[in-house]
């Protein structure tokens, strides 16, 4: 079956006084995959169980293959959409073995019950887990009831696919290869597959193309290399991984890039919104955007290292510079603690945008906070994607 | 791990709102209906009779305070503090007690587990006039005890007290704990427990961590043996009758039982024990802060029993045995001593057994009718009190803090706190008034009626009861079977109802076994030539036909257990194998 | 697919649920109108469509008389027979919509009180009664004596004593302390009146409670037992608790009657003076529509009729039946003595005391 395109139009959703998802516009082909991107209460979750028709958007439309699902007047119920979804917590019945758990998503497909059973059969040999299909969830290890969840929404070759953070209760190994594994197995099935999560390696590593949200706005919608190379905004480019934020002050706001001092050294780095010479700014430092030299002149700028370590392919290092601490730079060699360095940073790896007196300007002051879950991820300062 | 509560919290709270929003209005409205009909308007009409005794002709005054001003006694004020006392402890004990039991039997190895939950479901058929009556039987002067030669003086003078009273009322509400705590238990996995240790806890944390989880379920069963205790009359009547031990309820019962009856005063004490009520709700509510964890979801594992080893085992099985025996002894005692004894139950002279009672008694027409009506009354009632106490706590488990389900909360505390009698009184008030007679609505005095009034007097507990189970269902379980192409009822059918079809066939049962002896709403409120089995028990009783009347009163529980067994019997039979599966330990 | 199955299981015992439900329902609704019918079916063919006379009774005997009128008149009843308790309660809180159209229980203090309340429509029936019958029947006629016991008997175990009180002062004397039981008249119908004919006795209507709960106080420190109601008294009796046991006249006979006598056990009966009459008595509701009340005075033509009486006597004879007879020529049970040096207190002066009473009782006798 080949997947369903979705078309949303000023998606809004408001709980009370909380505004969880705001003029939402999404395009998505058929076949593509999707990954919603954000910290909690962004509306990501809002967002995906709307398209599962868990939730009921407060205005504007939603349509799957064409057809209008959600609109002042329609409600299409979750059992109509023709779905599969992944569940955070699996959602596993546990009343049922394996091979019914994902057996029950085909009866909707009034299929023979030889059909059926070749169809389940396929499902869990696609996840390997054929051997366990008479044992109970409660028998099986966390991953391998994520897989039974997969293989269940896999099973009914469905033209959706939702995925609602399926990861993000797995230990770091098993989600790299289940990740794998749902990548896999989704471009498979042929599937649109719309999955959200908070971490960006996910993001990026299964993506055809990212959407991130913030306070319930979908802030940009793009490929994965052209997310990380130009965020629409601090948000969008702290949220997909820094080394750290250098504030400084811009000399020369012509040309291709902004030229700035931070901390007596000439940094040039893209503009994030407008900047004026004189303009207080701070700069975005991607990981990637350094280079660490032993041997420096004066065109680098003085790091301090404070933090070496080893990671496999080289090391990762955290500096001091007098404008302010880096963190994750890599390098092939290992400089020690306490070593004085040179750090080069590559101007299209760095974003100034602008310092107003409240701090950080955003994009959308005007929002409210999202109060009701905890925004302690909101800002991953240490966070780089392992690319 | 340590923040694995406050995780499952936070989804629960997204996930509430969602609930709230999917389930629909019609069905709230509905419901609220009911619970405004079957609950509100009887117990507000009949509490207004306080402060206005003229709106059903209780006296002459439209708003007076005279009613309050006669509790001013001496006397009241310590009875209040009595029946504080008894509530407290009675709730504490049973807790304390049945939650114990509920971790021997689902978390131990301990032997005969079945035979422990089977007892404790027992005991909520034994009606605590029997329980008081076997240990009169027991200890009383020239009592069984006295005959055999045991010396039981200084236990005598201790059950024949407050003690008395409140450990009878502890054991009447221990099935409650019993079945509250078991509930939650059942859903809790090791892995809270695994935490705390991991953590550097000792069992002591650990178990303050599982205590701290189970704590909804714990104030639930807390909240209700206090509210029932306090409503008592019957057990210390009966155990404290000369101890010079003054319940609130005695005024209430003197008010009710003196004529011209005085229904005014009777409600001044609703309002006390209104307030009682209240204050358990209020610290339940402080106690908690709004928690509830949902802890049975998709995501399971097996639960490992503790094993208790050579010498807890048959230790622990030993207090078991001991509890039971004294819990359920008793009573079949006081049953059998009764009904099979010739003589009035004397153990002096020429006493004999007999079955003669039972065979009378079972050619007797008094007998079938109304054990029949009781029956048909019994499953009715049990199959509406499940369904609209499914609802209800749906309601109760929904979003936190919410006006409604403080509301409802209190209000099915009240309904446990105020007296059958005083219950009763207030359906007739409510649905006697000449206006709904001019409307045709010609409801007192049918079964229909009868039937409302056992619903509502079971509602309030079954509820409790089925809060503990549906409150730990995870709300993306049903969603999970949506999203895979069930409808709204086929999903619940198939995601929801598994998972507590175990609780609900508990609830059911109690609910019938509690409904066929129910005595003070059945004798107010039974349709004219229509008794129940448990009025004609009571008549019995009172014509001094004891071996008559406990003989009915033993078929009557036979019977109750009889249909326990049947219903469990299908269920082994036919359930399917996973549903069984749930709740099991390895 | 047996999921399938497993949910078309479960939709069966939903619907099963349903329909039961509903069936309850409906069935209710139904078996309210066959249980009416079946009490007046033998006199359906005869009398056509006759409302059917509501009876609220706690008498043994109730249901026997009731079908006997049904049979006799034609008449339909339907019986709520329930202990005085609760048929007192129901008829209060109905007082603003009474559904009875007859009430029978036993003492007069009730009546006078539902008299006082405007709640009883008078009747004179034309049968005569014995002089203890006159003496029952009040100045309005508001309600109607039937029968009567008295209260107290002293019910004395033989085979353990043979001392014999010969007044109530006898009790409060050492030969009886400790030994002496009664009931607890917050949980006793009968023994309200019980205290308030002592009361009566001791210093009549201006004295009486002084008197009265002086003489409690006394029998309180010699040891008096409190029990919650007769059975409870006569329990304490057969297990040799105490020795006397202070009851209501018919709970007595009937012990004599059932109780095996034995080495240990030997059950007699004497009366002191004076006892204080606890009549049966019908009152008839002024609310009830005029075709009821003429029925419910047929009724109690009907229960003062030798017919109605010897039914009353025959159909629970070793409880209820055991009553004196206040029709001239009938005769009492032979399980009973003559009637006792008797005594009628007032009802429309003790009955209103009865909670002040009880409430002294609890919290100083007891």
């Amino acid at each position: 079956m080949s997947g369903h395109p979705i078309v949303a139009t000023g998606l809004g959703k408001r709980y009370g006084k909380v505004e969880a998802l705001s003029g939402i516009d999404l395009d998505v082909a058929a076949g593509e995959f999707l990954v919603l991107l954000g910290p909690s209460g962004s509306g990501k979750s809002t967002l995906l169980r709307a398209i599962a028709g868990v939730e009921r958007p407060d205005s504007g439309r939603l349509q799957l293959a064409g057809a209008t699902v959600d609109d002042e007047r329609t409600h299409v119920p979750s059992e109509r959409r023709d779905l599969g979804m992944v569940f955070q917590d699996y959602a596993l019945w546990p009343h049922l073995t394996v091979e019914k758990n994902v057996a029950f998503a085909l009866r909707r497909r009034r299929l023979t019950g030889a059909e059926a059973s070749g169809r389940t059969r396929e499902a869990l040999e696609t996840v390997g887990l054929a051997e366990l299909a008479h044992r109970y969830p409660s028998d099986l290890s966390g991953g391998q009831q994520q897989r039974v969840a997969l293989a269940r929404a896999i099973v009914s070759r469905p033209g959706l696919l939702l995925f609602d953070e399926p990861l993000s209760n797995l230990d770091a190994d098993l989600r790299e290869r289940l990740r794998v594994e749902i990548a896999a197995v989704t471009r498979l099935c042929g599937a649109t597959a719309v999955y959200i999560t908070h971490d960006q390696s996910e993001a990026f590593a299964l993506a055809d193309r990212i959407g991130v949200l913030e306070k319930g706005r979908l802030v940009q919608l793009d490929r994965p290399e052209e997310v990380y190379r130009q965020p629409a905004s601090p948000f969008v480019a702290r949220f997909t991984g820094t080394a750290g934020e250098l504030p400084g002050r811009v000399l020369d706001p012509g040309g291709h890039h902004v030229v700035l001092d931070v901390a007596g050294a000439r940094l040039r780095a893209r503009a994030l919104g407008m900047l004026r010479a004189g303009d207080a700014a701070t700069v975005l430092v991607r990981p990637d955007a350094a280079t660490l030299t032993p041997v420096f002149d004066r065109a680098d700028m003085p790091a301090v290292v404070t933090d070496v370590a080893y990671r496999g392919r080289g090391y990762e290092h955290a500096v001091r510079t007098e404008a302010g601490i880096l963190t994750g730079l890599h390098a092939s060699t290992r400089f020690e603690r306490g070593t004085t360095l040179g750090l080069r940073l590559s101007p299209d790896g760095c974003h100034a945008h602008p310092v107003t007196e409240r701090g950080i300007k955003s994009d959308d002051m005007n929002v409210t906070t999202v109060s009701f879950e905890p925004r302690s991820e909101a800002l991953p300062q240490g966070r780089r994607p392992a690319l | 791990m340590g923040f694995a509560p406050m995780l499952a919290r936070a989804g629960w709270r997204s996930a509430a709102r969602t609930r709230a929003s999917s389930f629909r209005g019609g069905t709230w409205i509905l419901f609220w209906v009911a619970v405004f009909g079957l609950l509100v308007l009887p117990i507000a009409l009949f509490l207004l009779v306080a402060f206005s005794p003229a709106l059903f002709e209780q006296g002459p005054s439209w708003l007076t305070l005279e009613a309050f001003k006669s509790l001013l006694t001496p006397t009241f004020l310590p009875s209040v503090m009595d029946t504080l006392a008894v509530g407290v402890g009675a709730g504490a004990l049973a807790t304390v007690v049945g939650g114990a039991v509920a971790w021997a039997v689902q978390r131990t190895d301990v032997p005969l587990r079945p035979l422990w939950s089977g007892a404790m479901f027992t005991l909520l058929l034994a009606p605590s006039y029997l329980v008081a009556l076997g240990w009169e039987r027991l200890l009383e002067p020239n009592g069984v005890l006295d005959v055999l030669g045991v010396p039981d003086a200084g236990l005598r003078s201790i059950i024949y007290g407050p003690i008395g009273v409140t450990g009878v009322l502890a054991v009447k509400g221990l099935p409650f704990a019993y079945l509250a705590v078991s509930g939650a238990l059942r859903g809790l996995g090791d892995e809270f427990t695994a935490a705390a240790r991991v953590h550097g806890g000792g069992p002591w944390t650990a178990t303050r961590i599982t205590g701290a989880l189970l704590a909804p379920a714990v104030w639930s069963s807390f909240a209700i043996v206090f509210a029932e205790s306090i409503s008592d009359f019957g057990v210390a009547a009966t155990l404290a009758n000369d101890a010079k031990f003054p319940v609130a309820t005695y005024t209430l019962y003197n008010a009710v039982q003196a004529f011209p009856v005085d229904f005014p005063v009777a409600a001044a004490v609703g309002w006390v024990l209104l307030a009682m009520a209240g204050l358990a709700v209020f610290a339940q509510n402080r106690a908690l802060k709004g928690r509830s964890y949902r802890v049975l979801g998709g995501r399971s594992r097996r639960v490992r029993r503790v094993e208790l080893g050579r010498w807890r085992r048959p230790a622990v099985a030993s207090l078991l045995a001991l509890l039971v025996i004294a819990s359920l002894g008793v009573p079949v005692f006081g049953a059998l001593s009764a009904s099979v004894i010739s003589g009035l139950g004397s153990l002096i002279g020429s006493h004999g057994f007999t079955l003669d009672n039972y065979s009378r008694v079972i050619a007797s027409p008094q007998l079938h009718g109304p054990l029949l009506f009781s029956v048909g009354m019994g499953a009715a009632t049990a199959t509406a009190v499940v369904t609209l106490g499914l609802v209800a706590a749906r309601l109760l488990t929904g979003s936190a803090g919410n006006f409604s389900r403080r509301l409802l909360d209190l209000l099915l505390l009240t309904a446990v706190a105020l007296p059958g009698i005083v219950f009763a009184a207030g359906y007739i008030f409510t649905y006697n008034l000449p206006l709904t007679d001019a409307l045709g609505l010609h409801l007192y005095g049918t079964p229909t009626l009868l039937l409302l009034a056992y619903i509502a007097t079971a509602l309030p507990s079954t509820t409790r009861l089925l809060v503990g189970t549906v409150g730990q269902v995870q709300h993306s379980l049903p969603q999970a079977a949506r999203v895979h192409g069930q409808g709204p009822l086929g999903a619940w059918i198939s995601s929801e109802l598994p998972l507590i079809a175990r609780p609900l066939i508990s609830a059911w049962l109690l609910t019938f076994g509690g409904t066929l002896l129910e005595l003070p709403v059945s004798e107010l409120l039974y349709p004219p030539g229509q008794p129940p089995v448990a009025v004609g028990i009571t008549k019995a009783l009172s014509n001094y036909d004891f071996g008559g009347g406990t003989a009915m009163e033993v078929l009557a529980i036979l019977l109750a257990l009889a249909v326990t067994g049947l219903l469990w019997g299908l269920w082994a039979l036919f359930a399917p194998a996973g549903w069984r599966r749930l709740g099991a330990t390895s | 697919m047996v999921d399938r199955k497993q949910t078309g299981r479960a939709l069966a015992v939903v619907a099963a649920a349903g329909v039961a439900l509903a069936l309850a329902g409906c069935g209710s609704a139904t078996t309210a109108g066959s249980s009416s019918s079946a009490t007046s079916s033998s006199a359906g063919a005869t009398s056509g469509a006759k409302t059917p006379l509501v009876v609220y009774s706690a008498q043994g005997y109730d249901s026997d008389v009731t079908k006997a009128f049904t049979a006799a008149t034609g008449i339909p009843v339907k019986l709520v027979d329930d202990s005085t308790g609760p048929l007192l309660t129901k008829v209060q809180a109905e007082k603003n919509n009474p559904q009875w159209g007859l009430l029978w229980v036993d003492g007069d203090t009730a009546f006078a009180s539902l008299d006082q309340q405007g709640m009883l429509a008078p009747y004179s029936p034309s049968t005569t009664l014995t002089a203890a019958g006159q003496a029952l029947v009040p100045a309005d006629h508001s309600y109607v004596p039937v029968s009567t016991t008295v209260m107290a008997a002293v019910i004395y175990n033989a085979a353990k004593t043979t001392t014999v009180p010969s007044s109530y002062q006898d009790l409060t004397t050492a030969p009886y302390q400790g030994k002496v039981g009664m009931n607890d008249p917050s949980q006793s119908g009968p023994t309200f009146p019980f205290i308030a004919g002592l009361m009566n006795q001791l210093g009549g209507q201006s004295n009486g409670m002084n008197a009265g709960e002086a003489y409690f106080s006394q029998l309180k420190s010699n040891g008096l037992h409190v029990y919650p109601t007769n059975g409870d008294t006569l329990h304490a009796l057969e297990t040799g608790q105490i020795d006397y046991g202070m009851i209501q006249s018919s709970a007595a006979a009937g012990e004599i009657l059932k109780a095996p006598k034995s080495a240990s056990f030997d059950p007699k009966v004497v009366y002191l003076p004076k006892a204080t009459l606890l009549p049966g008595v019908i009152g008839i509701d002024k609310k009830a529509p005029a075709d009821v009340q003429a029925e419910a005075r047929q009724f109690v033509d009907y229960v003062l009729s030798p017919a109605g009486q010897k039914i009353m006597q025959d159909s629970d004879p070793q409880g209820d039946s055991l009553f004196w007879p206040i029709v001239p020529g009938i005769q009492a049970s032979s399980a009973l003595p003559a009637m006792p040096e008797y005594q009628r207190i007032d009802p429309t002066f003790w009955g209103p005391l009865e909670g002040q009473v009880n409430t002294w009782f609890d919290s100083t006798i007891k």
